[in-house]
């Protein structure tokens, strides 16, 4: 199943930034519990909301299929709509209204909204879908959508100007659901360019100015569908430097910062009318290891189950996410539909010996590879080899930059990797798991299950698939979820209105604006 | 002269190769970044084909090279223009290192003069050079924007309007890079005027009650003072990296650390280039200038 680069950056989430400078210098006592975003409080008409995240420079574009970094993704989802987005684990619709699944899933009718205009006053049809899905997933395109591994997007029918029909390419039980998982921005019918005059969506805000690694100040579109959004002008900001998306709110240059590092939190909001905001429990992200089950020693379901016993959760989240969070229980996915909300493995170093014995794989030499894709990361797998030396396998933490991290022959001579993923549909996160040949377990009753969970058209029926899946993986799969992170932002107390559709590390801003 | 002007000219290609090649050695391949690491053998054979790296080392470096030529930097793996993405850019960078420069001939002139016969300015500057800029950038966004609120922390300039019409943005970066540069120039015109005070013409003419510092101390000192800022505001330019992202500012240092980061190596290469090139150029006028007020070396041949 291809998966590009794009889709792994965005559900990994991205950490440009390198190791912090004032944050370690932060007070030892605990700060203050980060607050909770709630939806209750409205932000009032009018003003304007400047927020800052983390940028690629002059890389940054308005491109909506071209987007790399936290920037890009928080921006364009106010500029452009999706069909369908991801609102606490399910699909809600947007620019579509519906997908319903023919009987037997090898096609869907996709039904639009009415009355939806674009930022030039031309009305949206099913036309702009069907060219929005022609070019997102053109092979010409440095990043063709995923989406095209589930649908047969080159053989799109227009049945009228709010209905289309969709081929699948295997029964998907749930396509609506696909859609949101894989942000389906729609363009209108022929754009090819994506300049602040020719970047024309259909969302609460259209581009006034844009400036890549610098900042774009979007104005409220006041036909937005959807009711318009609060203030008049957002202001959203590229840096890429961590301290200075944080030194930015606390010297107010900005009020929201989004995605800062658990030791920046730690060191405190530094002002008296700025706090730090977390995205909530069920948005937290599972940071850990997957296990290369196509290699030894770890292509033995023993050996799997004794790193899950010898690791030391509470530690983890401890010392490499400072307390903001809380042991997972290896299985990614928390906080969405059918997730397994179960107890984590006790550490238990003796029967992880046991295992280990009985593996064969007493004292054998490991290399974990790793990344700073999420501050931690990299010391994260300094302090799993420590603990794994414990029970006696000796761990080489092969630690590579960024853009070398994906080398796939690199990836399948490492016998564990870095992943984390955030609160994605669990058909999401088994198709990326599964992309990666040295990644995927190759188990015949987990790849059923999964075929079955995309299929099912009824929830009982997909809910007992994924219990299956999640089962599986409980029993001697390869994922070692040690914990979940709670997404921290920084931002001034009258910053209000910030919702979460998919992933909290790129809010949506279109409804924001200060109490 | 010519023979400088063509060392220049043969040392930029030299350096242009070994940027092009050296970039190209690093970890990490272009097509599986931008495709990721599930493309099929036939999708990645085919990027390869149409970003033409299936052909030879050389003849893509000629290409490049070509290019450089007539000012065509190539694509970013973003698809963009390079050239595009830098073009502004540079532009900043500039500013900020001629601004900083600008400030620092005469503040290193006269400390530097005054740290030949005052130990504590020449130890000050000795502490100075010790600390690391981004410790000096961090320190007065400590001071000067967190605790005082002076001038703004982050650099935050304005789409479509240059750093210039936000001189308030400039100012910590420019003190952060001035201090850098201060440091190093201080200390060596300073010891290039107390060796001048300690010789015996000096001596003899401070005897005779004629002004020194005018009549032979300045003069002896320009020379390697041209030599110094030249070389100083260059490196402002490329040392400015880590000022630049700490201040967010939106020149080439703070690009390179994201471009190396993203892994987009043609805007590396370009950066890289334009850097050495810019050394090699000051390096080169370095060299005129000192025979230009070196009488003694314009006359020798």
């Amino acid at each position: 199943m291809p998966l590009s680069r794009r889709a792994l950056l965005r559900s990994a989430g991205l950490a440009f930034g390198t190791a912090t400078l004032l944050g370690g210098c932060g007070p030892s006592t605990p700060a203050s519990a980060p607050v909770e975003n709630t939806a209750g409080r409205v932000p009032r008409k009018g003003g304007s909301l400047r927020a800052v995240f983390t940028g690629g420079g002059t890389a940054d574009t308005l491109d909506p299929f071209g987007s790399a970094s936290p920037v890009d993704f928080v921006r364009n989802d106010v500029l452009y709509d999706v069909l369908f987005s991801i609102e606490n684990g399910r699909a809600t619709p947007r620019l579509a209204l519906a997908a319903e699944p023919a009987p037997d899933g090898r096609s869907f009718v996709l039904r639009l909204r009415d009355g939806v205009v674009w930022h030039d006053g031309s009305p949206f049809t099913a036309n702009d879908v069907a060219y929005s899905f022609r070019y997102m997933s053109a092979p010409e395109r440095p990043m063709p959508s995923e989406l095209q591994s589930y649908f047969d997007l080159g053989k799109v029918a227009i049945r009228d100007v709010r209905t289309l029909v969709v081929p699948t390419r295997q029964p998907i039980g749930d396509p609506a659901l696909i859609i949101a998982a894989f942000l389906t921005k729609v363009i209108k019918d022929g754009a090819t360019s994506f300049t602040p005059t020719t970047a024309v969506g259909t969302g609460s805000y259209r581009v006034t100015a844009f400036e890549p690694g610098r900042e774009a100040r979007l104005t409220r579109f006041d036909r937005y569908w959807d009711g318009a959004g609060a203030v008049d002008e957002l202001v959203v900001l590229s840096l890429s430097d961590p301290q200075a998306k944080v030194n930015a709110v606390r010297t107010g240059q900005a009020d929201y910062a989004g995605d800062i590092p658990f030791s920046m939190a730690k060191a405190g909001s530094g002002s008296p009318d700025v706090e730090v905001r977390t995205a909530g429990r069920r948005h937290r992200v599972g940071f850990g290891f997957v296990l290369n089950a196509t290699i030894a020693p770890f292509n033995d379901p023993r050996a799997r189950r004794a790193v899950r016993l010898a690791v030391d959760r509470k530690s983890l989240v401890d010392s490499v996410l400072l307390g903001y969070g809380e042991p997972g229980n290896d299985l990614y996915g928390f906080g969405t539909d059918h997730f397994a909300e179960r107890e984590p493995l006790r550490r238990d170093v003796d029967q992880a010996r046991k295992l280990l014995r009985e593996a064969g794989a007493e004292g054998a030499s490991i290399t974990i590879r790793s990344t700073e894709y999420e501050v931690g990361y990299n010391a994260s797998t300094q302090l799993l080899a420590e603990q794994l030396r414990e029970v006696g396998l000796k761990v080489k933490p092969d630690i590579v930059g960024v853009a070398e991290f994906f080398e796939p022959r690199a990836l399948a001579a490492s016998n564990g990797v870095t992943f984390s993923i955030g609160a994605l549909p669990l058909p999401v996160i088994y198709a990326r798991l599964a992309a990666y040949p040295s990644l995927a377990l190759n188990d015949r009753e987990l790849n059923d299950a999964i075929a079955a969970g995309l299929a099912a058209v009824d929830d009982t029926a997909r809910r007992r698939a994924w219990t299956t899946v999640q089962d599986v993986m409980s029993d001697r799969g390869n994922t070692i979820v040690w914990g979940l992170a709670d997404t921290l932002s920084l931002e001034r107390k009258a910053v209000a209105g910030v919702e979460v559709r998919g992933l909290a590390k790129y809010p949506y801003l279109g409804k924001a604006g200060l109490a | 002269m010519i023979t400088r002007l063509a060392t220049g000219a043969a040392l930029l290609a030299v350096l242009s190769f070994l940027v092009f090649v050296g970039v190209e050695l690093l970890p990490g391949d272009p097509v599986t970044t931008r495709l990721g690491p599930t493309a099929t053998p036939e999708r990645v054979e085919a990027a390869r084909h149409q970003l033409g790296l299936d052909r030879p080392v050389l003849v893509r470096y000629g290409e490049w090279a070509s290019g450089l030529l007539s000012g065509d930097l190539g694509r970013s793996a973003t698809g963009k223009p390079v050239s595009e993405m830098l073009a502004d850019r540079v532009g900043n960078s500039a500013l900020l290192a001629g601004i900083s420069l600008t400030l620092l001939i005469p503040l290193s002139l006269g400390l530097g003069l005054l740290a030949a016969t005052r130990r504590v300015v020449s130890a000050g500057a000795l502490v100075l050079a010790s600390v690391p800029e981004f410790v000096l950038a961090v320190g007065a966004v400590l001071l000067f924007a967190i605790t005082l609120r002076w001038f703004p922390a982050v650099s935050l300039i304005p789409a479509g309007s240059s750093p210039l019409a936000h001189p308030s943005a400039l100012v910590l970066p420019v003190l952060s890079l001035l201090a850098v540069g201060m440091a190093y120039a201080i200390r060596v015109i300073s010891s290039a005027a107390s060796t001048v005070l300690r010789s015996p013409h000096v001596e003899f003419m401070r005897l005779n009650g004629i002004p020194v510092l005018r009549t032979a101390v300045i003069p002896a000192v320009l020379p390697v003072a041209v030599q110094v800022w030249l070389v100083t505001g260059v490196s402002l330019v490329g040392g400015g990296v880590l000022v630049e992202k700490v201040f967010g500012y939106p020149g080439i240092g703070e690009l390179l650390v994201v471009s190396v980061q993203s892994g987009d190596l043609p805007v590396v290469q370009a950066l890289v280039l334009i850097l050495g090139g810019a050394m090699l150029l000051a390096l080169l006028l370095a060299d005129i200038a000192i025979r230009f007020l070196t009488p003694r070396l314009r006359t020798a041949s």
